[in-house]
């Protein structure tokens, strides 16, 4: 099959060097040729297997940690701060 | 002072409580020997030394003074580096969290560090926890202790291979398709992958969610059991770890009569043709030896076994690419020099991910677009639900099931390197029991001294790890271990 590598790394927001492109097309046609085999496999009456486990939605209280109130350990790995809040580039040109 | 190599979680105890040596002796001749040992085999990345001696002398205040000291006291243990220990680096083993430093601790380095666990470094896995072998590490190519120009097996490969080495008395690790059990047979140590949901994983840095599980490495069954009794229950901060799931004190003092109403299957899917035949005799030798433990066992079929590396390479990568699109240089991460913020996310992205995880999320982001979404990942989903219906068949009539854990004993380092499926086929005894969220162990067959080790793999039915605990015991004292 046709596997447009650069399309889907652009949706991934991967950046790839034009030797990556090659190797990554090359390798995943590899990997979906294998994978296509499940196509002849009767799923007629399977139901999907969404997640891990059986387990219904799961609901907890809300409760505010107020050891963790402080924002100031997460902030430490910004790579890029202005007065306590993070730094991003200009959205909107 | 006893040898690094005689150590065990079991004797840590019975030795600091009979004052055979001290906490701070033990951790502080670990490092020293992690020091000299550590060169070649390149298990760790980041040491955490001084806290684990400062934590060392305090245990053995408490046992001067005649204190009740919990379960855990003073155990050295080594973590994998996608597990958070507050203060210390988090990297998965890539590039794009080379500075991150964890905000908090894991659930499962909460329970330990409750029970008296000490902490001696963040050990080396594949980026992300993504490989078979350790060679996807952005830092460094961890070593086979048993052989240096070997794999240890991976994503864990760092854990396993630290203890393997003595350069740690146990480890944890990660499992998602075999993350802990393959490096467990690879080093020739025990490796166990619990019930999906026995194990928070709050603070593990996730690859995939509906697989991943948090579990033990250690030098005996018997180990692995202590640390996972102490790491397994329930979490409200994990909405998919069990929430009544109690685990009892079978797990650590299983009886042989219970054992012997077990039946072991073992299933003629998983000794294929090609398969290393050294492999496939050392696994036979196993059953044998329970044979003549009399534990009844069986042959069984698991007939959609074949499907499993198919739907594995479909949903693993699917949920891979929502799972690390939180990584996009905006909160973690080498800020690059961007245009805009489109710009980047594809340079951020691109600079930091390394071949492995980029293959899996590119490969994710296909399987989950639209036009591909049914054919694929909806697809997978159904053949996943069509391999656990063979493990619920199969257990009507066994009650454990006995496989190979990796197809060849641990492979040249290079050998796979440069073809991914080739990589990918050593998981495909394990991927499955993944797939059906199930528990599973991998433990040394008896009798290699000298040779690379081989693992067998004890694959139990959901929250039954004490029958793949207690009959792993029982085999490994058949080998002389206590």
């Amino acid at each position: 099959m046709e596997f447009d590598v650069e399309y889907f790394a652009r949706l991934a927001r991967i950046k790839l060097t034009e030797a990556e492109k090659k190797k990554f097309e090359r390798e995943l046609k590899d990997i979906l040729g294998y994978v296509k085999e499940l196509k002849n496999t009767d799923t007629k009456d399977a139901v999907p297997v969404t997640g891990g486990t059986s387990l219904r939605s799961v609901f907890r209280e809300d409760v505010l940690d107020k050891k963790r109130g402080d924002s100031g350990k997460g902030r430490g790995s910004f790579p890029e701060e202005k007065d306590g809040f993070l730094k991003v580039p200009k959205v909107f040109e | 002072m006893i040898h690094l190599h005689d150590l065990t979680v079991k004797r840590f105890r019975e030795g600091l409580e009979n004052k055979e040596f001290s906490a701070y002796e033990i951790i502080k001749a670990l490092f020293d020997y992690i020091d000299l040992r550590d060169k070649e085999v390149d298990a760790y990345l980041t040491l955490n030394r001084d806290n684990a001696l400062e934590a060392a002398a305090k245990v053995d205040v408490a046992v001067a003074e005649g204190r009740e000291l919990p379960p855990l006291a003073g155990v050295p243990l080594a973590i994998k580096d996608n597990v958070l220990i507050e203060g210390l680096p988090a990297t998965a083993g890539s590039k794009i969290l080379e500075h991150y430093t964890a905000a908090y601790d894991a659930t499962v380095i909460k329970k330990l560090r409750g029970a008296g666990a000490i902490f001696l470094g963040k050990t080396n896995l594949d980026e992300f926890a993504m490989g078979s072998s350790t060679e996807n590490s952005a830092f460094k190519i961890t070593k086979n202790p048993h052989d240096l120009t070997r794999v240890p097996g991976g994503s864990s490969g760092g854990s396993a291979a630290a203890v393997a080495s003595h350069m740690a008395v146990a480890a944890l690790g990660s499992d998602t398709g075999g993350s802990i059990r393959e490096p467990a047979a690879f080093c020739g140590v025990v490796g166990m992958k619990p019930t999906y949901g026995a194990v928070s994983r709050y603070g593990l840095i996730a690859m995939a969610s509906s697989l991943d599980q948090i579990g033990p490495i250690a030098k005996t069954v018997e180990d692995a059991a202590i640390l996972f009794k102490q790491i397994a229950g329930h979490d409200p901060n994990d909405a998919t770890s069990a929430p009544d799931i109690v685990y009892g004190d079978d797990l650590l003092n299983p009886s042989l009569e219970k054992m012997r109403e077990l039946t072991i299957g073992v299933p003629e899917e998983y000794f294929v043709p090609g398969m290393d035949e050294e492999v496939a005799n050392a696994v036979q030798g196993a059953v044998k030896e329970f044979e003549s433990l009399k534990v009844r066992v069986k042959k069984i079929s698991l007939p959609h076994t074949k499907h499993a590396l198919s739907v594995y390479y479909i949903i693993m990568p699917a949920e891979v690419s929502t799972n690390l699109s939180r990584f996009d240089g905006i909160r973690y991460g080498d800020r690059a020099k961007a245009e805009n913020l489109m710009d980047l996310y594809y340079r951020d992205r691109g600079a930091g991910f390394g071949p492995e995880p980029k293959r899996r999320i590119i490969l994710g982001t296909f399987v989950l677009s639209a036009g591909y979404y049914d054919a694929y990942y909806a697809k997978a989903q159904k053949v996943r639900a069509l391999i656990k219906k063979d493990f619920d068949e199969a257990f009507k009539s066994v009650d454990v099931i006995l496989t190979p854990v990796a197809p060849t004993p641990a492979f040249k380092i290079g050998e796979k390197a440069d073809d991914p499926l080739q990589m990918y086929l050593s998981d495909i005894f394990t991927i499955p029991v993944n797939l059906a969220g199930l528990p599973g162990i991998s433990i040394p067959v008896n009798g290699r001294e000298g040779k690379l080790p081989i693992g067998f793999q004890l694959i139990g039915k959901p929250w039954h790890e004490a029958d793949i605990l207690g009959l792993g015991m029982f085999y490994e004292r058949l080998g002389g271990k206590k």
